[in-house]
């Protein structure tokens, strides 16, 4: 009986473990291999192996211009999100203040926000505001979907912060801004990576919020190739998403390369 | 538009067709959270207390944080390319001798696609906490005689059982918020309450409807976050 119970327990665990393997990837194989159908729609098997649907996805302007402003977007809403996160992950560590149990709940708020609430909302304030449509309006957005998540993580790394070593650096005469920049930066550095590669990844996926935002010259890829999805059912979308899995899967790698996986443990 | 304080546009939104799309919501969030959980569960406990195989746990490790980096978009698209008419899935079927499915348009795309991405969430979560459990529990168990298996389910599971709300609850909260994925797979035919939002002003430009679906789900979303956040300081407590 318990030898019976402690194979089947094994069982369960290795079947467990093998089938998230193959559900996690299998699509993603199967999406890369189906892009290179040479064909007007996707199918399996492929009929022959052409890159014309890469070819068109790298090729035209709406997408182009999609992953220009889909970058840019994400890079200086992760850099922004990474340059608040570290003076206020520092102010809620270190220091007691008023109101910091509220401003905490405030800050990862947008966290548990649904995107498109979200947009809904910054649609209204904007205008409100009269703010014309623009970039701006998009970086403020995204800023809202990075910053929780970069305070999040670079919060973990200042709990486990020996301030001894601020203080030894002190004591051998250097001045406050030379010991942050020598000694606290470099210590905290792995979380600040792995809080940038999160924001990055955060900003290029959202799509609920960003359609509130966007306008059509400054479309990001995602909803642009929603946009075109909804008209042309062609392989242009394998394609795509193979690129996109090329980039989450490559932000992975640099991730477990630079900083190690726990730290994206949630 | 006249402006006045009503609760008509609740009505609306929780009455006919759009009822049944609020249902469908809930149902799609309690079904990919259950199932999510259960599969996650036994990968998570395998990478935080099981020895040895480093490599294949970093490789695991490497699979989940990749396939939640990838993101909802090539997800989707992916799970399209597999479940369309000409798909692999639908090969599949048809080489084995069973008929093609319409999968596209189905409740049970969504779910199969939503489930891949909790994966992802609910493992990554569950970790921790199973690392944290204190061994000497178990420990204890054991030396009073009890099996490993009857150690797991009368020690190891329930202590853990914290950190299962708290897992279900961030998996509910993500698969209700969902829009991407039944924008996509539910082609049209099927749409959660997200999408409901993004019709009501963006294409049909009834704002008041969207507003309340915006609120529904807002209420939805922050219900189970509060009750995650209650389970998380009481995990901290004991």
């Amino acid at each position: 009986m318990s030898k019976l119970a402690r194979v089947l327990g094994k069982l369960v665990v290795w079947g467990a473990v093998i089938a998230t393997i193959v559900y996690l990837w299998a699509p993603l194989a199967i999406d890369l291999l189906m892009s290179f159908e040479p064909g007007v729609i996707l199918r399996f098997p492929i009929t022959g192996v052409s890159l014309k649907w890469y070819e068109f996805f790298f090729t035209n302007p709406l997408f182009i211009n999609g992953m220009i402003v889909s970058f840019s977007l994400a890079i200086v809403a992760a850099v922004v999100a990474v340059a608040l996160a570290v003076p206020c992950s520092m102010a809620f560590v270190r220091y007691k203040f008023p109101g910091k149990g509220a401003l905490t709940s405030l800050f990862t708020a947008p966290l548990s926000t649904p995107s498109v609430v979200l947009g809904v909302a910054l649609l209204y304030f904007f205008s409100v505001l009269n703010f014309g449509a623009s970039f701006l309006n998009l970086i403020i957005g995204h800023l809202l979907l990075t910053f929780p998540y970069s305070l999040r993580t670079i919060t973990a790394t200042m709990f486990g912060f020996d301030t001894s070593l601020e203080e030894a650096s002190m004591n051998l005469g250097a001045n406050e801004l030379e010991t942050f920049e020598k000694i606290t930066l470099p210590i905290i550095s792995p979380g600040i990576i792995a809080s940038f590669i999160f924001a990055i990844a955060v900003s290029l996926d959202d799509v609920g919020m960003t359609q509130f935002l966007v306008t059509p010259q400054t479309q990001t890829l995602n909803i642009a190739l929603l946009g075109y999805w909804r008209w042309v059912l062609d392989p242009t979308v394998g394609a795509a998403s193979a690129f996109l899995i090329f980039v989450g899967v490559g932000l992975t790698l640099l991730a477990e390369r630079i900083v190690g996986l726990e730290r994206f443990l949630l | 538009m006249i402006p006045a304080f009503t609760f008509a546009n609740f009505q609306t939104a929780l009455t006919g067709t759009y009822l049944n799309y609020v249902i469908l919501t809930l149902r799609v969030g309690v079904v990919s959270t259950v199932a999510a959980v259960i599969l996650s569960y036994p990968v998570a406990y395998w990478i935080a207390r099981w020895h040895g195989h480093t490599r294949l746990k970093r490789f695991l490790l490497i699979t989940l944080i990749a396939s939640f980096l990838v993101g909802s978009m090539a997800r989707v698209f992916a799970w399209y390319s597999m479940l369309t008419g000409e798909g692999f899935v639908n090969s599949l079927l048809s080489i084995l001798g069973f008929q093609r499915f319409r999968f596209i348009g189905t409740e049970l795309a969504i779910e199969i696609c939503q489930v891949q991405y909790l994966m992802s969430v609910a493992t990554l979560s569950l970790i921790s906490p199973l690392k944290n459990l204190d061994p000497r529990f178990e420990e204890a168990s054991k030396s009073l005689g009890a099996e490993e298996i009857r150690t797991f389910l009368n020690v190891t599971l329930p202590l853990s059982l914290p950190g299962i709300v708290a897992a279900s609850l961030l998996c509910f909260a993500v698969t209700v918020s969902a829009y991407v994925t039944p924008l996509v797979l539910g082609a049209g035919g099927i749409l959660m309450v997200s999408n409901l939002v993004t019709v009501a002003f963006l294409q049909v430009s009834n704002y008041p409807l969207g507003a309340a679906f915006a609120v529904i789900l807002l209420f939805a979303s922050f219900v189970s976050m509060y009750v995650l956040e209650k389970a998380l300081l009481s995990r901290v407590r004991t």
